[in-house]
């Protein structure tokens, strides 16, 4: 309706018919198909590695406190730390590259995995323990067996906030990264900017919105939903 | 609770108390001179002094007493989940060094893993004794049948009433095949109805395996209805007052009148014991009210460090 009204002109904010018309264009060109399967490669890569890494360092300060106290002061510290500051660092180690976004990526992902997982297996009624040494599970049967299905919960939360923070971190990394490689949706998005391409830029913000909530929607709350329900959590 | 803390109940150097060994392996648990105390801010405070105790192979016994007299830590020396800070505690014998699954302990609250179906409950308890997972499943569903439960075998403990629950860890502490069966108030959580259906039911199953049953209680009635002997403990300090045989025929209901005048016997015995928890918390309350009067905060932190020393 502004846009009607000429209230501001179009190339500051597109009417939605421009946005469908680029958006329509972008997807018959391969812009968009491409961008969108190149992100996505980038933030499965780097949430794959967020959660082996995250899970991994989790049960170590889960499970021995020495650890945790070494840890998790350091990790709570780190996670207020705005993912966008590693790439300065990344760029210095890796260059302006592939390595530098996954880095960021994961970097970003990480502390939160890695806190949700330790805390998971922190707050696990000892009660389950104690009946787990009852029946004599220890070592590796206790892992698998206990611990880990009864921090399924914490950790399925922690990979839900991962996914969020790996997919920000992701697009602060390809904003800034334009001139590496293939273009992600950050980098369209960024090109859409230095073309003054407003429609562009408009479009591929929505293409994130719509990402992000299809993957919470069909992956992350269902999953969350499911758990929550068969441990008793939620009333089904 | 961290995992540690689970490590740190699995003693590993036996009490050594070589002199009682032989004279102890007739029974099946043999407790000598057992004391245990727990430390806190406020001080310490003995929970069990002296407590010595010895239960035969195939025996139901019951101990009662008001809360805070220590029978559970006392069930819970037996299990291997806590250590007596003096004492031996011997199982046919040999010292008793943690948890295992000769001694399985049914809990106040089911314990179930909530990720496992019923049967899969079962199963983990069959884990280390029956590799052939069709096997497995039999003998899962067979312990099931038990406590008449095969029909919920696929069904989350969520889906269970609490009832059920604690049917199925029933029969997974009985899946573990142990001697001896622990039961830490295990109907506590229940309604009444449910409780005297378990209580006939704990009864058969016992009657049927020839397990010994060590079963924590504060209720007199439960008590009578289950045990061969029923162990009344009193407080401060945690021992044993009082030990009455009862020879009723089994299976005993709580409601009839032979159990019911048992019960009242002994619950005037305890009534004298949990009048002197009474006693002293109102002691307790009215010194802290006239100190309080006295507007002198330091002595009555004083005080109050004093008498929480003794333990409530």
């Amino acid at each position: 309706m502004g846009f009607r009204r000429e209230w501001w002109s179009s190339y500051l904010f597109p009417g939605p018919s421009e946005i469908l018309k680029t958006l329509g264009a972008d997807l018959r060109d391969g812009t968009l198909p491409i961008a969108v399967k190149i992100s996505l490669t980038r933030i499965g890569l780097g949430f794959v590695t967020a959660m082996l890494l995250g899970s991994i360092t989790g049960i170590l300060m889960g499970a021995l406190p020495v650890v945790h106290r070494a840890v998790s002061p350091l990790a709570l510290g780190l996670q207020t730390l705005p993912s966008i500051c590693w790439l300065p660092l990344a760029v210095i180690w890796f260059g302006l590259s592939e390595r530098a976004i996954l880095f960021v990526t994961v970097m970003g992902a990480l502390l939160a995995v890695s806190i949700a997982v330790s805390d998971g297996i922190r707050n696990i009624p000892p009660l389950y323990l104690r009946a787990a040494s009852m029946m004599g599970a220890r070592g590796p049967r206790l892992y698998a067996e206990v611990l880990l299905p009864a921090a399924l919960p914490a950790i399925i939360s922690g990979a839900k906030q991962g996914w969020a923070f790996a997919w920000r971190s992701l697009m602060a990394g390809e904003l800034l990264s334009v001139s590496t490689g293939s273009l992600g949706l950050g980098q369209t998005l960024m090109r859409g900017r230095d073309l003054n391409d407003m429609s562009q830029v408009l479009a591929v913000m929505l293409v994130l919105v719509l990402i992000g909530v299809v993957a919470d929607r069909l992956v992350f709350s269902r999953l969350e939903r499911i758990v929550r329900q068969r441990w008793g959590l939620a009333v089904a | 609770m961290e995992v540690t803390a689970l490590k740190s109940a699995v003693f590993d150097t036996p009490i050594p108390y070589p002199e009682t060994v032989e004279a102890a392996t007739a029974h099946k648990i043999s407790l000598k001179d057992i004391n245990v105390r727990f430390s806190s801010k406020q001080g310490v405070r003995s929970v069990l002094e002296n407590v010595n105790l010895n239960i035969n192979a195939g025996e139901f016994v019951c101990l009662v007493g008001p809360s805070g007299c220590g029978k559970s830590t006392l069930l819970n020396v037996i299990a291997g989940l806590h250590r007596a800070d003096s004492g031996s505690a011997l199982k046919d014998g040999k010292a008793i060094t943690g948890p295992g699954p000769d001694r399985a302990v049914i809990f106040q609250e089911a314990a179930l893993f909530p990720w496992l179906s019923a049967v899969q409950n079962v199963e983990f308890a069959l884990k280390s004794s029956i590799r052939d997972k069709k096997a497995r499943r039999a003998k899962a569903l067979e312990y099931l049948g038990m406590v008449h439960l095969a029909r919920f075998a696929a069904s989350y403990p969520h889906e269970l009433s609490g009832g059920m629950r604690q049917r199925v860890a029933i029969a997974r502490a009985l899946a573990l095949n142990p001697d001896i069966l622990l039961m830490d108030e295990p109907f506590a959580a229940l309604d009444a109805q449910t409780r005297d259906i378990l209580l006939i039911e704990v009864q058969r199953i016992w009657q049927e395996t020839g397990k010994t049953i060590i079963f924590v209680t504060h209720n007199v009635l439960e008590a009578v209805a289950l045990g061969d002997r029923v162990l009344c403990m009193g407080v401060r300090p945690g021992c044993i007052r009082q030990e009455i045989t009862v020879a009723l025929p089994r299976p005993r209901a709580v409601e009839e009148p032979e159990t019911a005048r048992l019960a009242k016997r002994i619950m005037t015995h305890l009534r004298s014991e949990i009048d002197k928890i009474v006693q002293e918390e109102s002691d307790h309350a009215a010194r802290e009210l006239a100190l309080a009067g006295d507007g002198d905060p330091d002595r009555l932190r004083h005080t109050t460090a004093n008498t929480m020393g003794d333990g409530i």
